[in-house]
């Protein structure tokens, strides 16, 4: 047998499965030390986030140990077999370890390209040293799969320009204001996309300065979070002369950032910019505003144009991706085999080394130093093992190591 | 083969691969492509330099442009001197994409002209006329350099206000760049010409006993000065943005041109390469 893969993940299984199936890392330790009692599992590491739940192991049996995994998840999950068995997938051999490299590579992710599932797949796998689920074979593999994700991610562009509304933001504030040190941000409304927009903008170096809000407790419990002022819907409209970045999401049915407004204020801000980004529908702020030199407006579906085109190009990179993870599956089936051919090799090494030491011992009787012997004994020994070893190594790229060890096994009875 | 043809060709191959490689980044997704071809371009502007040391020394000017040739290889070097030396602060690597294929061009033409005969350029002997000639190259350079960056910017500002994020949005630097790369060549451009300016009134006093000779070359430079200076206070003083200088400066550029190329089609006493 070998690798082999259990999991459901978001293309076919509803997040309503997902949930009653994820590992929390008590539960995942759980699992882990209840597969090592386990003789069919050999090795074993979970991935579980909110996108995929995945059982990556490896097992001396000759089929997939579908029974001693279930056991697993029955241990820590009090959840039926019909409710998830229709959304599983099992891969096993070659094709575990191409979806392992895909997942790492993020082509097998929601979000195509994202990087988040390296940290956790490294996270995953961390777990899995403490808790000793992982020996050479897995621990090798989960090796090969952290860095073909990471080879992937800087050789391709697979991760590139913003996808998300927040990250599309972030792009597009610094393809307007450059690297962004401290522009100012204001925001109206606390809806949770304008959040998670603020919470980017002020990663990426903007300084969140005013939050507007009708709710108080709620617009401070914001503005707290980001070392900002909260301000009331009554007084926004003064502080907009002094902000770089208005972010709208109000819940309100009718435009509340008016053309006269802005233009008013462009007259004063001089020769800054102005990034508006309204994500309410319906909209916040009034469409014409855009018309007004240097006031760049993207509404909802702007920003998703924009995450759209993005997506486009990282699709591209999609083959080459595929590319280099089908290179990944021969290396490591390479190194697979290398590894299950070794013992023969040692022994045929090992009988060479005899037949050598006995046949040339009686040089010395001839009058041969016990230097030259050696000489002539490990010149002899790498022009023997060179062809051999050189075919098993170009063997062990297309599988056909089994062929060659066998016959080395029947020719000089290893 | 005359060997300094041979080096002006060497820099021109150098920058046409350059270009080439500007072109095959832009057009593909490798981005290593910019950074091979920004070498290129140094390694072209380094032969340059040979070039001009080489003359210099063998034609005993400090200045060696007498003749067409030389002054549009000249021109060449003052372009990628501004960008990769005086702008090498604010400097993009997509920005090659448009310089390069200019420092090709000029090469192109330089070459072309190659053969044509030299002038017997006596005033190069002036310190004087050398600094006048070596700061109006200069000048010329940087605001050629602000117009591409013009270009650039207005097709950027175009892409955002679009919405369509093509490849121009993906591939050209930030507004904010961009912007800059208007600005701070324009400042530079706009101080040398009118070192250029001065110098030049002060070796026309030594040369012909007058400070203002009244030609159609004179007045248009005076003029480009003024126009220059109108935007770079414009600028500071806050009424002009950024997509207002960037027009301005697409405008301003068309005024050096004519101050610099045009000028040579009317009877001028600046007309000294045929």
């Amino acid at each position: 047998m070998g690798f082999f893969v259990l999991g459901i993940n978001h293309k076919e299984c509803p997040v309503a499965i997902r949930e009653k199936l994820h590992f929390t890392p008590r539960l995942a330790e759980m699992a882990l030390q209840e597969a090592k009692a386990l003789p069919d599992i050999s090795e074993l590491v979970i991935i579980s986030t909110c996108n995929r739940v995945e059982l990556h192991g490896y097992t001396e049996r000759d089929h997939l140990p579908e029974d001693a995994l279930f056991r697993v998840i029955h241990k820590t999950h009090a959840v039926q077999e019909e409710e998830f068995a229709p959304y599983l997938y099992r891969y096993e051999g070659d094709a575990a370890l191409r979806h392992l490299f895909r997942v790492t590579a993020g082509l097998d992710s929601l979000v195509l390209g994202e990087n988040e599932i390296l940290g956790q797949v490294r996270e995953a796998f961390r777990f899995a040293i403490e808790t000793s689920s992982v020996h050479s074979l897995l621990y090798r593999l989960m090796e090969k799969a952290l860095k073909i994700g990471k080879d992937i991610r800087t050789q391709t562009k697979i991760n590139q320009g913003a996808v998300s509304i927040p990250s599309v933001a972030v792009e597009l504030a610094e393809k307007i204001f450059g690297r962004l040190t401290g522009e100012k941000v204001m925001v109206l409304g606390t809806g949770e996309i304008s959040v998670m927009t603020l919470k980017s903008l002020k990663g990426a170096g903007a300084d969140v300065v005013y939050v507007v809000s009708r709710n108080r407790e709620r617009g401070e419990q914001v503005a707290g979070d980001f070392g900002s002022q909260w301000i009331s819907l009554e007084t926004w409209e003064e502080h907009l002369a002094s902000i770089d970045i208005l972010i709208a999401s109000t819940a309100a049915p009718h435009p509340i950032v008016r053309f006269e407004q802005i233009q008013n204020v462009m007259k004063r801000r001089r020769s800054r910019p102005l990034f508006l980004i309204d994500i309410a529908v319906p909209r916040d702020i009034e469409a014409h505003v855009n018309s007004l030199d240097d006031v760049y407006l993207y509404n909802i579906d702007d920003l998703k144009g924009v995450s759209a085109s993005n997506l486009r190009l990282r699709r591209k990179e999609i083959q080459a991706a595929e590319q280099m993870i089908e290179q990944a599956v021969v290396d490591f089936k390479s190194w697979l085999e290398q590894l299950e051919a070794r013992p023969t090799l040692e022994r045929f090494e090992s009988y060479l080394d005899q037949i050598l030491e006995k046949e040339l011992g009686g040089l010395s009787k001839k009058g041969y130093s016990e230097a030259s012997i050696r000489e002539i004994q490990h010149r002899l020994r790498s022009k023997l093992l060179h062809m051999p070893f050189e075919k098993i190594k170009e063997a062990s790229k297309n599988g056909g190591v089994t062929r060659y060890v066998e016959a080395l096994q029947s020719l000089f009875g290893l | 083969m005359n060997l300094s043809f041979v080096i002006l060709s060497v820099s021109g191959i150098a920058y046409g691969a350059a270009f080439a490689l500007h072109l095959f980044s832009f057009c593909g997704e490798h981005e290593k492509g910019h950074r091979v071809a920004w070498d290129l371009m140094r390694v072209g502007f380094l032969v340059s330099t040979f070039y001009f040391i080489a003359e210099s020394v063998e034609q005993g000017y400090f200045l060696p442009v007498s003749s067409l040739s030389q002054a549009l290889s000249y021109f060449a070097w003052s372009l990628a001197f501004v960008y990769l030396i005086l702008l090498a602060r604010i400097q993009t690597e997509s920005f090659g994409l448009i310089l390069t294929p200019v420092l090709l061009l000029l090469l192109v033409a330089s070459g072309w002209t190659f053969d044509l005969p030299r002038q017997p350029l006596t005033h190069l002997q002036s310190p004087f006329f050398t600094v006048h000639i070596a700061t109006a190259f200069f000048a010329y350079a940087s605001f050629t350099i602000s117009f591409a960056a013009g270009v650039l910017y207005l097709i950027q500002h175009h892409e955002l206000k679009s919405k369509h994020a093509g490849r121009f949005y993906q591939k050209l630097p930030s507004l904010e760049s961009l912007e800059k790369l208007i600005y701070q060549p324009m400042i530079w451009g706009a101080v040398l010409l009118v070192t250029a300016v001065a110098i030049g009134f002060a070796w026309s006093k030594a040369a012909f006993g007058e400070y203002w000779i009244s030609d159609p070359k004179t007045v248009a430079t005076a003029v480009t000065v003024c126009v220059y200076f109108v935007i770079l206070v414009m600028r500071s003083a806050g009424p002009l943005r950024g997509k207002q200088v960037a027009q301005l400066s697409l405008a301003a550029f068309v005024l050096m041109l004519f101050s610099f190329i045009g000028t040579r089609f009317i009877e001028s006493s600046h007309n000294y390469f045929q």
